[in-house]
């Protein structure tokens, strides 16, 4: 059509090819590379795990990786940047582009509360470098870790009196690191993004590498790694670790979040997405593998002994990169610096990641909604800061925690599963599989078809299954463990686990006390996150009209 | 619970045989891919 055309001809581009891989590894690499992977294969059978690890890569991660990529190429050339538009061209169907809507959402929900992690490492960063942090002077490391974790609370307003969490210094470095994306995705993608990766993507692996060789110098160090490698044949069989490894897989490559294909929406018809894709995954699974395996474990392990590093294992992300981190790097001489640099890195890694996810609602607003480029970045802007308001007052009572395992897990295999099923199979396999191949520099090897065609939705299912079995019907039955005063997952009866089990438990309270805790805020942040789709959704509904009017006129003229 | 396990035990856990087998093969595994994708990227220019 004339005004696909036009559209195409107008589009913005990348560079060069490094530029797009540095750009979109950075998409890839956050800071679950260097601070949920070593612990979950900690967790999870050492070294063993990184048999189905490796597997999942080969079956789910690649593959669906280069089915991004493809879909994004191939709505390029139809000057479409953002999936409402790529799924429509996939499949003739009104419905396509309200579920390519989810495209936009899912990202921008996702970066509305990223973002204020984000501003954590920056925060954290500055007061490493400006020797702020607190001392741990003196102190065991029992101690230093409730400092930490003292100070983390206070830097996020959580353990104040009040109601509302929130500090002039969150507020401060959330604006400082929201403002800086917006200033980059108003440069564009060579302009903008493109720079940004190629100068935060170096030093993020210089950085990591310069902590990394400190870190392993630590007496005791080598236990951490250890109790990362070592294996234990005996998970090896344990389907959870299986399920365990292809959600790592699939969440470190950040497939699903509709950003992949925006950024591949720049290529011209004939560039290579093979060898990409595959530099990009190897960019990654360097970043995962190798330097954050050489990290933050070894260094909980050299700091607080081996006998706690299961525990520091099973105690998460924040607490490992917020809590064990500083105090490692506080009871190390020059430790300011180091770990000033660590949170460079992970801001780095972070900030690549923020504008991949923001890019998709940029490249909405600009290319069907009509925007200038600035204009753009001021709306998206807009919706990040009013977005992010809530999630930063009421941090304690679930609103991060919410959007968190709606955007940021639950939706991303939900349209990871729509856009195979979209790709291959309605669209067509043969087509797909061709369109995949264009220009590659590499020969993609044919036994990638039936894995991309049938391994790759069976596998997404599962995972859909077990997410939703372990984490969505629990939640929409109102409840999670943190939700219910006097449950533990620890402490729980037979009874109490099989209540909540099969989501009986937060009615059970009701029941008993009349009251749920959190529930009107985890209400709110559904209700935020519907209104936002439903906002595309009517936007992707006025674009297309005036599409519509404008391929009327092309036709006339 | 992690305050209470802190220096609960502090035997050491050394790096057995397996650990070093995998942490080799793993690194030689994304090294090689990692050397050989962005060679062929830059090796074009």
């Amino acid at each position: 059509m004339a005004t696909e055309t036009n559209q195409a001809a107008e589009k913005e581009g990348w560079g060069s090819q490094l530029g797009l891989v540095l750009a979109m590894a950075g998409n890839a690499v956050g800071l679950g590379n260097f601070l949920r992977f070593p612990s979950l294969a900690a967790q999870n059978g050492g070294g063993t795990f990184m048999i189905p690890y490796f597997i999942s890569l080969l079956l789910l991660g690649i593959p669906l990786m280069w089915i991004e990529w493809g879909i994004g190429r191939y709505g390029g050339k139809y000057g479409y940047s953002t999936s409402p538009g790529m799924f429509e061209k996939l499949w003739n169907n009104p419905l396509a582009k309200y579920l390519g809507a989810l495209g936009v959402f899912i990202p921008l929900a996702f970066v509305i509360y990223y973002t204020y992690i984000e501003s954590w490492t920056l925060g954290y960063a500055v007061m490493s470098f400006t020797n702020q942090m607190p001392s741990i002077a003196g102190q065991t490391p029992q101690e230093a870790f409730a400092t930490m974790g003292n100070y983390l609370a206070t830097y996020q307003g959580t353990n104040n009196e009040s109601h509302l969490s929130g500090t002039t210094m969150s507020w401060l470095f959330f604006i400082i690191t929201l403002g800086t994306n917006l200033f980059v995705l108003s440069r564009g993608i060579a302009g903008g993004i493109e720079k940004m990766a190629k100068i935060a993507m170096p030093l993020l692996i210089l950085f990591a590498i310069i902590v990394g060789i400190r870190v392993l110098s630590l007496p005791g160090a080598m236990d951490g790694v250890a109790f990362v490698w070592n294996p234990d044949f005996s998970r090896i069989t344990d389907g959870a670790v299986w399920l365990a490894a292809a959600g790592q897989i699939f969440f470190t490559l950040s497939l699903g979040t509709g950003s992949i294909e925006t950024y591949a929406s720049y290529l011209k018809e004939t560039d290579d997405v093979v060898l990409t894709g595959l530099a990009t995954s190897s960019m990654n699974e360097f970043c995962e593998v190798v330097l954050g395996g050489s990290i933050a474990i070894p260094a909980a392990a050299a700091f607080f002994g081996p006998g706690a590093a299961t525990a520091i294992a099973n105690a998460g992300t924040f607490n490992l990169g917020f809590q064990t981190m500083p105090a490692v790097f506080s009871g190390l001489p020059g430790g300011f610096l180091f770990g000033g640099i660590f949170f460079t890195l992970l801001f780095f890694a972070g900030i690549t990641s923020s504008l991949a996810l923001a890019q998709p609602a940029m490249a909405f607003f600009e290319d069907e909604m009509k925007m200038k480029r600035t204009r753009a970045a001021l709306v998206v802007g807009a919706v990040m800061l009013f977005g992010c308001i809530p999630i930063v007052l009421w941090l304690q009572y679930g609103f991060l925690d919410e959007f968190d395992f709606w955007a940021g897990a639950l939706l991303l295999l939900v349209f990871s599963l729509i856009e195979t099923i979209l790709f291959f199979w309605i669209f067509g396999a043969k087509k797909a599989w061709d369109e995949i191949r264009k220009g590659q520099q590499i020969n993609l090897p044919g036994f990638f078809f039936p894995i991309m065609k049938y391994v790759v939705p069976i596998l997404l299912i599962v995972i859909l299954i077990k997410g939703a079995i372990d984490g969505m019907i629990p939640r929409i039955t109102f409840q999670t463990w943190q939700d219910l005063p006097g449950w533990s997952r620890d402490t729980a009866t037979v009874a109490q686990r099989i209540l909540y089990e099969f989501g009986l438990a937060g009615r059970q309270l009701v029941e008993n006390t009349g009251d749920l805790p959190n529930f009107w805020y985890r209400w709110g942040a559904r209700i935020e996150m519907l209104v936002i789709y439903i906002m595309f959704i009517v936007l992707v509904s006025i674009a297309w009209k005036k599409r519509g009017g404008r391929n009327r006129e092309g036709a006339d003229a | 619970m992690i305050t209470a396990m802190i220096l609960q035990s502090t035997e050491p856990i050394h790096m057995t045989g397996g650990g070093w087998v995998f942490i080799a093969a793993a690194w030689v595994f994304i090294l090689t891919l990692t050397f050989y994708t962005f060679g062929k990227i830059l090796g074009k220019k």
